[in-house]
């Protein structure tokens, strides 16, 4: 069977996170996104635990869908979706002792409770938890309870086993069972490492919110034996994965060496003549750009046969918002988005699949600017320093007057 | 503190009628000397930059340079409220924006201050080859006719004429006007129709507009009160491309 997940989410106990990340809501949104599996997120939170031990229930080995007629205690919202709605995985991201993220995929609600068990730290505090461990104790722990574990967004500048290590067996002292590439890497970037060749890559949201241009705005398309938690290993270990769905690295937050503060963007010589430090105070952070470049070995991708094709989308609310010049969150852009998805089933089939004809009858504006997405024709202003890159339509703007 | 009182509610609703439509949120900056709004709209198509001096105001207090950062849909929803014989009152407290419109009662509108990560850019200093003042209605109106045969209008300057004009499906327009003014060179842009109606909704706020053209430049279209305390300037940039 084909599915489309999303295996790196934030529930609503996470710092800086919707209040709205509950399982109720993120199954209704991520079906509207064509997603079949979402992973919990912050499966070691205590209370979130708690949550999803409530709200759920298990369909297959390792695989959870929303108990029928569940509501919600704090909202009072309650499952619209019934079978429509996706399944879920327990899942998790934690910090280790050089502030290096991990995603930690779990077989089962009792791998996470002994898991729980072992690792040092407060599971508590934050949905992504602080261990007080290094990476490879951790992928070690993790494995003793059968669950894959891997790097999350691996080169960004903050908080990735690249900003700290030169080489994933730096950290793990072993291969890593993946690698999240992050949403301001692609696969023609990353495979220009070589001691990446064997390492499946996935591609997730990290999203902290339910938002359709957050939830699926990065995704894993795999092929598994069955929808089950061995199934899915199987996928990502034997290189099932058909195609990563992502963005166009220069939308991603860290794509660029730029200024955390004003975001001003910096050539590499500039930032260390500058001794990474802005004019205005802020730190410059090292783009993924620049972190590839200095880790590569090769000037051209070199894909490994295994190696999926990595397809760029946009979140189509951000297409709607673009049209429309409002914001992506307004009830405008939502309701547009909504009726959308609704008569195409998903967003991917809006973005890649629907005929521009039949999305005209929707909205001739949108279709045009979804024409221009589909030819390559959208413009892309490269993120950097912690802001996402921006979209433009082709056409003339002030950018070069200013 | 800040506080700025000022008698006349139609200055700020026809300013924030033309900004609402362009940009979702701006950061207006208030120090000693008044306020000012630069905004860059998402699409990096239009540049607004407003600006009332103290003087404007019947009473101006602002002992430290403050950032006001507001929803324009919200302040605009709330303008709405006010009527042309309210005094307005603009005050800040730490989370809110404050308008209260004075009249038979006291009404008080508290608008939410929000986060804007980015700063818009200072207004880029153009060299324009021609300038000239037209009637804000006359503008207006020609906005309207050739609205009528396309959603593009050519703006040009040829001789001692402005000319706006555009060609459509179904037929063409054009409106011709003498300027009066010794222009030395000609010029001629596109722009998108609807971006200039956005603008031109700021209609209360003068009755001419003085307008600055070039050869594929950004239109300047700039509104200055008689008074010369408040200013209202768009920059939008030229198209060049024709349209799918």
């Amino acid at each position: 069977m084909i599915i489309n997940a999303d295996f790196h989410i934030h529930g609503k106990y996470s710092i800086a996170t919707s209040k709205n990340m509950m399982p109720i809501t993120m199954a209704s949104q991520a079906r509207f996104k064509g997603l079949d599996l979402v992973g919990t997120g912050d499966a070691l939170h205590g209370k979130w635990l708690q949550l999803l031990e409530e709200s759920t229930e298990e369909k297959a080995d390792g695989i959870f869908s929303l108990k029928e007629g569940f509501v919600d205690p704090d909202s009072g919202s309650f499952d619209e979706g019934g079978e429509t709605n996706c399944s879920f995985i327990l899942t998790t991201e934690v910090e280790d002792m050089k502030r290096v993220h991990h995603v930690i995929i779990f077989p089962s609600f009792e791998s996470v409770g002994k898991l729980r068990g072992k690792l040092r730290g407060n599971m508590d505090s934050d949905g992504r938890p602080r261990i007080r461990m290094l990476g490879d104790e951790i992928m070690q722990l993790a494995h003793e309870e059968g669950c894959i574990v891997g790097p999350s967004h691996a080169f960004t500048p903050w908080t990735s086993i690249y900003k700290e290590y030169d080489s994933v067996y730096d950290c793990y002292h072993e291969k890593p069972d993946f690698l999240e590439l992050g949403l301001s890497a692609d696969t023609d970037m990353a495979d220009r490492i070589q001691e990446l060749q064997d390492i499946p890559f996935l591609t997730n949201s990290d999203a902290h919110s339910p938002w359709p241009h957050r939830l699926g705005r990065e995704f894993n398309r795999m092929e598994l034996k069955e929808l089950s938690f061995d199934g899915l290993k199987h996928a990502i270990l034997n290189g099932n994965i058909l195609a990563n769905y992502g963005f166009d690295p220069r939308l991603g937050k860290y794509h660029k060496t730029a200024c955390s503060k004003c975001y001003r963007k910096y050539e590499i010589q500039e930032a260390i003549d500058l001794n990474w430090r802005c004019p205005c105070g802020g730190k410059i952070k090292k783009g993924v750009d620049y972190r590839i470049y200095e880790l590569s070995g090769w000037n051209k991708p070199h894909h490994p046969e295994h190696r999926p094709p990595y397809i760029h989308i946009l979140p189509l609310a951000e297409i709607v918002s673009l049209t429309y010049n409002k914001g992506v969150t307004t009830i405008f852009v939502q309701k547009i988005w909504k009726e959308l998805v609704q008569k195409f089933g998903n967003e991917i089939n809006v973005l890649i699949h629907a005929p521009l004809d039949d999305i005209e009858k929707v909205d001739p504006k949108v279709k045009n600017v979804i024409n221009a997405f589909r030819k390559g024709k959208i413009l892309i202003e490269a993120g950097g320093g912690g802001k996402y890159g921006e979209i433009m339509l082709e056409q003339n703007t002030l950018d070069n007057y200013f | 503190m800040f506080k700025a009182v000022l008698s006349d509610s139609s200055i700020l609703k026809t300013s924030f009628d033309a900004i609402s439509s362009i940009v979702d949120e701006v950061q207006i900056k208030a120090d000693g000397d008044g306020l000012r709004l630069d905004a860059l709209d998402r699409s990096h198509i239009t540049f607004v930059h407003l600006e009332f001096k103290s003087q404007l105001f019947d009473s101006y207090k602002c002992d430290e340079p403050i950032k006001i950062n507001v929803d324009t849909e919200e302040l605009m929803k709330v303008l709405k409220r006010a009527k042309s014989e309210d005094i307005v009152e603009l005050t800040v407290d730490e989370g809110n924006f404050i308008l209260t419109f004075e009249n038979e009662a006291r009404r008080t509108f508290k608008i939410r201050l929000i986060d804007i990560e980015y700063e818009a850019p200072s207004p880029p200093e153009l060299e324009y080859p021609t300038e000239f003042e037209i009637p804000f209605s006359l503008l207006k109106d020609s906005i309207q006719d050739i609205s009528i045969v396309s959603d593009k209008i050519a703006l040009i300057m040829s001789g001692d004429k402005f000319i706006a004009s555009a060609e459509g499906e179904f037929g063409d327009a054009k409106i011709e006007y003498l300027h009066g003014e010794k222009v030395t060179e000609d010029a001629k842009s596109i722009f998108s129709l609807e971006k200039i109606r956005e603008m031109l909704k700021a209609d209360k706020f003068s009755e001419t507009a003085v307008l600055k053209l070039g050869n594929d430049m950004p239109l300047n279209l700039s509104l200055k009160m008689a008074s010369e305390e408040g200013e209202l300037t768009f920059l939008l940039a030229p198209r060049i491309e024709s349209e799918e």
